[in-house]
């Protein structure tokens, strides 16, 4: 369960969130859908605890971020926009970093290693140093860290940018069984198809307030239009920024 | 915690062909230039150069001829242009003094009159004096070796014409007479420290920013100060491996300098490394927590290395500082890389009298490398080290 209230953030003159406010509810899939810059890696950064807002508060199943952001942090898996790899370690050693990172270790984590690297099937490449590895092979090694310590949400800021088709269908395909699992999945996204195919709720932002809130079907039906795409259009008020 | 941090970060720069070769060469180059140019500089202060001089009548006066000889004063003809002359295929430089004994010379001095000696020299030349006073010393022995003669010759003790004596004693220790090569040499084993930090420090923080892997790693539910400490730490290994690398080389390499040569007894021996060993242990923390600190507040790996550049001036400066400095506080010795400095120098001339500024010193760089560290954690929490804003 994720969830924000009245976020507020200035960069300089420039207001990056205002008043914004929404929730994410555990074996659902939410979709954070808005144009580049609207605000979305913000708001993210600002509920990992990362950035501090200037109102509002992020809260994790029920833990204020910004009061204990360690806390907080200890319940969710964060797939981060750019990958940040560590190229000098395997995918195993990458992995069990950050197990590690999230108090396991011993036999727990090699367990706990081992069976998420089953899980994503990367058996053969764990034990491959990561610089050389395809987008694809990198995809699976950060979705395999993010969900090492089994958390309760997983937190994704553009998941499938630079994705090729097969890899991002494998993505789905693995958001779909944790969201069987009753997992809280928060994605984040510009890309209207892969949220209108996802998720169970979607959330539109631009320029930092909601612009939207509810199932793409709801969206359409508020908007009176037929189509997500004309919906979402007409939601945010232009078509800029926003990849069909 | 740390330990899982502690454990990615060494497996992460142990695998940085970039650090590991930045680290031995730092640490190598430093023995390899101390051990050169202590070689060079006893050469230097030890040879004499010949002295060509132009020598008139020679044939007057063969003793004083071969005595000059065995001081390296040569006779060489003046060369008509310039001071440069050609001497078995060599080109050597001409002093352009003359000495001419007088025509009358070897019959007044067979007589026990005074025999006349003219030195003719440019005076306003460099290092015209000391020249011809080395040629005036051979003269006054001469002269000093036929007045005793004569004297005994006249039944007269040779003492009655020495109404006082001189004795001129060097109260310096060989190990004190060194003093400047020693004093850098604890200059380079500093240097090697921070040399051998250097790339490691950069790539660990402004370098794991650019790779966009600090951002990731900050989300995740570890304390700031722990991810510091474990960098740091990972750091200083890499100045202590440089340190240890140095100081063996050191201890190998020395005995090739000619020291006794010098008259000088001094000799780089393990326990000696190891006392300096110890005494480096705080500052590698403090080399590592400071290079981070400034490598962290850079934008990109770039900015980074132009700023840690100018903490490899802190182990040259500073002493050096301190050298020419007329105020001198005890407490100056407590400080970090002073104390170090201090304690190697004083170590090595043999001249460290109290271990207390020294231990002193090891726990004062100890809590600032800590203050330091504390505060590179502090500012990993704000939004604009992080994303280097």
């Amino acid at each position: 369960m994720l969830e924000v209230k009245n976020l507020e953030k200035s960069f300089g003159d420039f207001k990056a969130l205002n008043n914004l406010s929404f929730s994410a509810q555990d074996g659902q899939i939410t979709g954070l859908l808005g144009p580049n810059g609207a605000g979305k890696t913000t708001a993210l950064r600002v509920l990992y605890g990362l950035l501090k807002a200037d109102g509002g508060v992020g809260i994790i199943n029920g833990v204020d971020s910004s009061v204990d952001p360690r806390g907080a942090r200890k319940h969710i898996g964060i797939f981060p926009d750019k990958f940040g790899l560590y190229e000098r370690l395997t995918a195993r050693e990458q992995i069990s970093y950050f197990a590690g990172l999230h108090g396991l270790a011993g036999d727990a984590l090699a367990t706990a290693v081992d069976k998420v690297i089953q899980k994503l099937s990367i058996e053969d490449i764990a034990d491959r140093r990561c610089e050389g590895f395809s987008q694809g092979q990198r995809m699976k090694v950060v979705l395999a860290q993010s969900l090492v310590h089994e958390p309760k949400n997983l937190i994704l800021d553009e998941p499938t940018r630079g994705l090729d088709v097969m890899s991002t269908r494998i993505l789905r395909d693995i958001l779909s069984d944790l969201k069987a699992q009753g997992i809280c999945i928060l994605f984040s996204s510009h890309v209207m198809q892969e949220v209108a195919a996802l998720c169970d709720k979607v959330i539109v932002i631009s320029n930092g307030e909601i612009a939207g809130e509810g199932t793409p079907e709801e969206l359409c039906e508020r908007t009176g239009e037929t189509s997500l795409e004309e919906a979402f259009v007409k939601l945010i008020g232009t078509d800029e920024g926003i990849a069909a | 915690m740390i330990w899982a941090l502690l454990k990615k970060e060494i497996l992460d720069s142990v695998r940085d062909k970039r650090s590991v070769t930045a680290a031995l060469l730092g640490a190598m180059i430093g023995p390899f230039i101390m051990v050169a140019m202590f070689s060079f500089s006893i050469e230097q202060s030890r040879s004499q150069d010949t002295l060509y001089v132009d020598i008139e009548n020679a044939e007057l006066a063969p003793q004083i001829v071969e005595l000059f000889d065995r001081e390296d004063i040569k006779h060489f003809d003046m060369p008509e242009e310039g001071d440069k002359i050609e001497v078995d295929g060599e080109s050597e430089t001409h002093s352009g003094i003359v000495i001419r004994f007088d025509e009358s010379f070897a019959e007044n001095l067979a007589k026990a009159k005074p025999a006349e000696v003219v030195i003719t020299t440019d005076h306003s030349e460099k290092d015209a004096r000391s020249k011809v006073s080395r040629v005036k010393k051979v003269l006054n022995q001469y002269q000093g070796a036929v007045v005793q003669m004569r004297l005994i010759a006249r039944g007269i003790s040779p003492n009655v014409a020495n109404a006082i004596k001189v004795t001129d004693r060097d109260t310096s220790t060989p190990e004190s007479k060194s003093g400047m090569l020693l004093g850098m040499m604890a200059v380079f084993i500093l240097m090697s420290v921070f040399i051998s930090s250097t790339n490691v420090a950069i790539d660990s923080s402004a370098g794991e920013r650019e790779r966009n892997s600090l951002e990731l790693l900050l989300m995740q539910p570890v304390s700031t100060f722990d991810v510091v400490a474990a960098k740091t730490i990972n750091t200083a290994l890499f100045g202590m491996a440089g340190a240890t690398l140095t100081l063996v080389l050191t201890a190998v390499l020395f005995p090739f300098v000619p020291l006794h040569k010098i008259g000088m007894a001094f000799n780089f021996d393990a326990v000696l490394a190891l006392k300096i060993w110890l005494i480096l242990l705080p500052l590698t923390l403090f080399a590592a927590s400071f290079q981070l600190a400034s490598a962290f507040h850079a934008k990109s790996f770039k900015e980074a290395q132009s700023y840690i550049q100018y903490s490899l001036a802190i182990p040259t400066v500073i002493p050096m500082m301190i050298e020419m400095m007329e105020y001198k506080h005890e407490l100056l010795q407590w400080i970090p890389v002073i104390t170090q400095q201090q304690a190697i120098s004083q170590l090595v001339r043999g001249e460290l009298e109290s271990y207390l500024p020294v231990a002193m010193g090891f726990v004062v760089t100890l809590i600032v490398s800590l203050g330091i560290s504390l505060f590179t954690a502090r500012s990993l929490r704000s939004e604009k080290v992080v994303l280097g804003l």
